[in-house]
């Protein structure tokens, strides 16, 4: 089980939005420089929570049973790292991310058995960089569904999509990720992929992997594959003398260790993966 | 630098010329009425009359579908003519209106039997054999001439025009019309169903590998018609055979409305190989008339081993909206999909296609290749469904779009939909542009600016060309050439 | 006057060099790379371009191709008695110069031998040469394949598609030698390339060079004096920031091989 960081004072302020992009009542917190920002008890709301960042923030955020909305401004020049998880959680979950020049986002999900239906949302503005990795797993008759999109205004941003989502018994995952790019957004980089895994005849795994392009000076590029485990490597595994049952547990968690692979060392606890500083 | 080499020259619609010949032409609108003349001045037995009905009736309770990405004012059905052809009936080609030869010799369609598509050129083409091809021609709404009948006969291949068909092989259009695209399968084919007029028939024996390329090519000529024709491609236990169509209309300013069905079973073990050049007239630059080209197009592999294998290149039309799709229902039957969609000044396309996995160990390919310029809109969509059933499919899917000028707009949309376990998905994409180093490079070495552009976009499209027959293969390239010359104006 | 005086003798060397180079400033969008170049080469000679990374070697070699990410500030060059600077890339290409690039793009679907073909034969056309026929051009493309060792199978695959370093350079000396241009600038030629292939590639170089010395010239660009063995210059020039620092005879370069740049 997850080893939930201690909470860091963050300096939380309460603001009314002035713009009228979210209701009156919505919350507005103010990060600055948080190496351990864990989501207050007081922002498990139905309300939109408003979040501007500034300087380098961690954020770790276990989603409650009623999820929050959460609207995250970056300030130019900041680094976010955002952490998502959810386990056996039925929700829908709302999250949106602008990004002004110069910021940089990571976004990482982990969502388990959820009924969880998680969309999320990054508009870039300029020079920004939005990564988003996600695993999501499924056993029994979960349904858990990600829409992500991310959005390229300004010239020059970066972003990358990859998310990997493994299926078991009556379970499905659908995955819908969306690249737009507007016209004018010059240079432009934007990369996306999907591996999905399916461990039974029962279960199933969709992926729409959208590309909205309006510019002529991009490169993007995406890419899916949705299979089995590899019969060639679980093959070699039992030719080395392990039994089946276990290999194909072997491969399994390979292919979650994709998504650990990409995550800092803080967060590997965080998420219950075994820390490379061991 | 793509701009001003697209901008420069302006080559033209080639195909944009009026026939003016005698035609009789049913009024506008549509009716019960309308339709029981259709099928009288064909002379069709009861069942399809019924059967056209039965469409009508559906057709009249769905709703036109707008999910695709194409925005067009609405069409009203009623100002449509559904009806006209050439008024001289035809007893041999000899009496045939020497302007409608004359109008398939302006398009390069040879209706006698002879060595066809001589002045082929270029050096890596040459080694392939040049093969006789057999025409259907249809001008509007009728078939007007089918070639190499005779030949194809001695093999017990049935290559006719639709109303042939329907006289002579009643048995045969009975069982499979619309039995891959079902009346109600979508507005559009509900509306071909209604009212379609002619189109061909082809019908491979079991074993027989057809020994020549089998063709129809498409004339829209008058005004404020459309044109519903349908296909039916039967190919028999163990046999090949390969069909093409090719399509022009005449410069007009309005909209013109192109619906048509195809429908192809593959028996077991037989390969159809089914390829389009689709050169509608495509409008001005400032968008104005141009055909709406809505077309459904769809096979089913029912045999084992049985294959089904598109290749389209899109080049003409001011909307496109295709999927030519595939249903492999046999086991180890194999679905191919190979695309070249080219949007220039305001044309727009959806297309993609449908690759529905049943049977154990089918197999699909798509390959799709998008480009856009001007302020042409360009979609992939696409369908890959894994049933359950379906233990050990696979599939392989590859969409690239290229942009050329910054008013242009291209969009993907694949859905990948998996529920078997032993199934195999693969989907790669990318966007790009034709780069500035691939042209300085090329224009270093003297190739001017538009032949670099043309190389680099020939090369994109290499490999859906060198799917197409070698006669199509040519002629696919040098549309494709003039439509970039003309694509920004 | 000083200028005046430099004018007239930039313009006197217009008259008789194939190249002239007078007073070249080049920026990109960032910074001024290039601050004043001067260089003459007449047919019949071989030039060498030496210097450090970032000294601005590659930059002349694309102002003289013409690439359009860098804009000439301040200067002339004449090409054959021409204003190479108002003419379009492929107009310089067509006139006989050839720039070998230190980093060929990958052209997929393309096939080499039919790009080869359109080029060879756009280039002869605007020569007023009769176009190549195929066996005749297919003759000529296997001499030279040998020549450079290359297995004929590369010229049938894409254009530079999956090539290595090494075969992407020998695609580069093959289209020179088809192009048969008059001024052959190569650009770090040598990066890349194992002992054996750079032999073959001098080699062929120099041989296309001999073929009509008469009328043509080479410039070799390259950060190591290692190729300057199989082609040996009569002039070698040092580029420092910008600029030609010094020139000499084949004697600098050896003091560059053995002390380097310091």
């Amino acid at each position: 089980m997850a080893e939930t960081p201690a909470v860091q004072e963050a300096t939380l302020e309460l603001h009314r939005i002035p713009n009228g992009a979210m209701s009156k009542e919505s919350k507005l917190l103010v990060l600055k420089d948080n190496p351990h920002f864990v989501l207050p008890e007081s922002t498990q709301t139905t309300e939109t929570v408003a979040f501007q960042v500034s300087g380098k923030n961690c954020a770790f955020i276990v989603l409650p049973e009623t999820a929050a909305k959460q609207a995250w401004h970056l300030k130019a020049g900041c680094e976010l790292d955002c952490f998502f998880l959810a386990r056996g959680f039925t929700a829908t979950t709302e999250v949106h991310f602008t990004l002004e020049p110069q910021s940089r986002l990571r976004v990482f999900s982990l969502l388990e058995d959820c009924n969880l239906n998680w969309q999320a949302k990054a508009e870039l503005a300029g020079e920004a960089a939005a990564f988003f990795y996600g695993l999501t797993r499924t056993a029994g008759n979960a349904q858990t569904k990600i829409a992500l999109v991310v959005k390229h205004s300004g010239c020059g941003g970066t972003s990358e999509q990859r998310f990997f989502s493994c299926a078991s018994e009556n379970s499905a995952i659908e995955f819908i990720g969306r690249i737009v790019v507007e016209a004018g957004a010059t240079g432009t980089k934007a990369h996306q992929l999907h591996r999905g895994l399916l461990l039974s005849p029962g279960a199933r795994i969709a992926a729409e992997p959208i590309l909205n392009i309006f510019h002529d000076d991009v490169r993007c590029t995406h890419g899916a594959t949705i299979g089995f485990i590899d019969e060639m490597a679980l093959h070699y595994l039992m030719a080395r003398g392990i039994a089946r049952a276990k290999a194909e547990a072997m491969l399994v968690a390979a292919f979650a260790g994709q998504f650990a692979a990409l995550l800092p060392d803080e967060a590997k606890t965080f998420y219950g993966f075994e820390s490379s500083d061991h | 630098m793509v701009d001003a080499t697209v901008a420069e020259l302006g080559g033209g619609y080639k195909y944009g010329f009026v026939t003016d010949i005698e035609s009789e032409t049913l009024p506008a609108g549509l009716t019960e009425e309308t339709i029981r003349k259709i099928s009288a001045l064909k002379d069709e037995p009861e069942f399809l009359l019924e059967w056209r009905l039965r469409a009508f009736r559906a057709w009249q309770q769905m709703k036109e579908p707008h999910w695709a990405e194409v925005t067009y004012p609405p069409i009203d059905y009623q100002s449509i003519s559904y009806f006209s052809r050439p008024k001289k009936k035809l007893k041999s080609l000899e009496e045939a209106d020497p302007k409608l030869l004359e109008t398939f010799n302006r398009l390069g369609i040879p209706l006698t039997e002879q060595k066809f598509l001589a002045n082929v050129e270029g050096a890596e083409v040459n080694s392939r054999p040049l093969t006789p091809v057999a025409v259907d021609a249809v001008f509007d709404s009728v078939s007007v001439v089918t070639t190499y009948r005779e030949t194809l006969a001695k093999l017990g291949i049935i290559f006719c025009s639709f109303s042939e068909a329907v006289r002579e092989h009643p048995e045969l259009v009975r069982e499979y019309l619309g039995s891959v695209v079902p009346i109600r399968d979508n507005f559009f084919s509900a509306l071909n169903s209604a009212v379609f007029s002619d189109g061909s028939f082809v019908y491979v024996p079991p074993g027989v590998r057809c020994p020549m390329e089998l063709s129809t090519y498409f004339r829209i000529n008058s005004a404020n018609t459309g044109q519903f024709e349908r296909t039916l491609i039967i190919a028999d236990k163990g046999s090949y055979v390969s069909y093409l169509e090719g399509c022009t209309a005449p410069q007009r300013d309005e909209n013109q409305l192109h619906a048509a069905v195809v429908e192809l079973i593959a028996l077991e073990g037989a390969h159809i190989k089914y390829s389009t050049v689709q050169n509608w007239y495509p409008g001005d630059a400032e968008g104005r008339g141009g055909i709406y080209n809505f077309v459904t197009k769809r096979g089913l592999c029912k045999g084992a081993y049985s294959r089904i294998s598109w290749t389209q290149v899109e080049t003409g039309s001011a909307i496109t909206w295709k999927y030519p799709s595939c249903i492999l229902k046999g086991d180890h039957s194999r679905g191919e999909f190979y695309s070249v969609a080219f949007t220039g000044n305001y044309q727009q396309a959806d297309t993609g296609t449908k690759m529905i996995h049943l049977g154990r160990n089918t197999r699909s390919t798509i390959i799709s290749k998008g480009i856009s310029a001007g302020h042409g809109r360009n979609t992939y969509r696409g369908l890959v469904r894994i049933a359950q059933s379906a233990e050990n499919a696979r599939n392989y899917t590859r969409c690239d779009s290229l942009i050329l000028g910054d008013r242009a707009a291209a969009h993907t949309y694949p859905v990948i939909d998996a529920k078997n376990p032993r199934a195999q998905v693969e989907h790669e994409a990318t966007t790009s542009k034709v780069s500035d180093t691939q042209l300085y490079f090329l224009r270093q070495r003297g190739l001017s600016e538009e032949d670099a552009v043309h190389l680099v976009v020939n090369g994109f499209c290499k490999e859906v060309f060198r799917e197409l027959p070698m006669e199509f293969a040519v002629e696919a390239q040098k549309l494709l050439e003039i439509s970039l010359e003309d694509a920004n104006g | 006057m000083v200028e005046t005086a430099s004018e007239a003798i930039a313009s006197a060397e217009q008259a008789t060099a194939l190249l002239a180079i007078h007073n070249l400033h080049v920026q990109t969008a960032e910074r001024e790379i290039l601050k004043g170049i001067h260089l003459t080469i007449r047919p019949g000679e071989i030039h060498a371009i030496m210097g450090p990374n970032g000294s601005g070697k590659s930059t002349l070699a694309h102002v003289l191709a013409g690439n359009p990410g860098f804009t000439v500030t301040v200067g002339s060059v004449f090409f054959n008695g021409n204003d190479l600077l108002a003419m379009a890339i492929e107009e310089r290409a067509r006139a006989g110069l050839f720039v070998a690039f230190q980093y060929p793009p990958e052209i997929p679907g393309v096939n080499n031998m039919q790009y080869l073909r359109t080029a060879v034969n756009t280039v002869r056309k605007s020569r007023g040469q009769s176009e190549l026929s195929a066996a005749e051009f297919l003759s000529r493309v296997r001499t030279i394949l040998k020549e450079l060792g290359m297995p004929e199978e590369m010229v049938r695959r894409s254009l530079n598609e999956g090539f290595s370093g090494g075969e992407k350079k020998k695609n580069e000396i093959l289209q020179m030698a088809m192009l048969e241009p008059r001024l052959m600038v190569l650009d770090e030629i040598d990066s890349g390339l194992d002992v054996d292939a750079l032999e073959l590639v001098a080699r062929c170089a120099l041989r296309v060079f001999e073929d009509k010395r008469s009328e043509r010239s080479l410039v070799v660009i390259t950060h190591y004096s290692r190729i300057l063995r199989y082609i040996k210059p009569q002039y070698v020039h040092v580029l420092a920031d910008g600029k030609i620092v010094e020139s000499g005879g084949i004697a600098v370069a050896e003091r560059i091989e053995e002390k380097g740049y310091g």
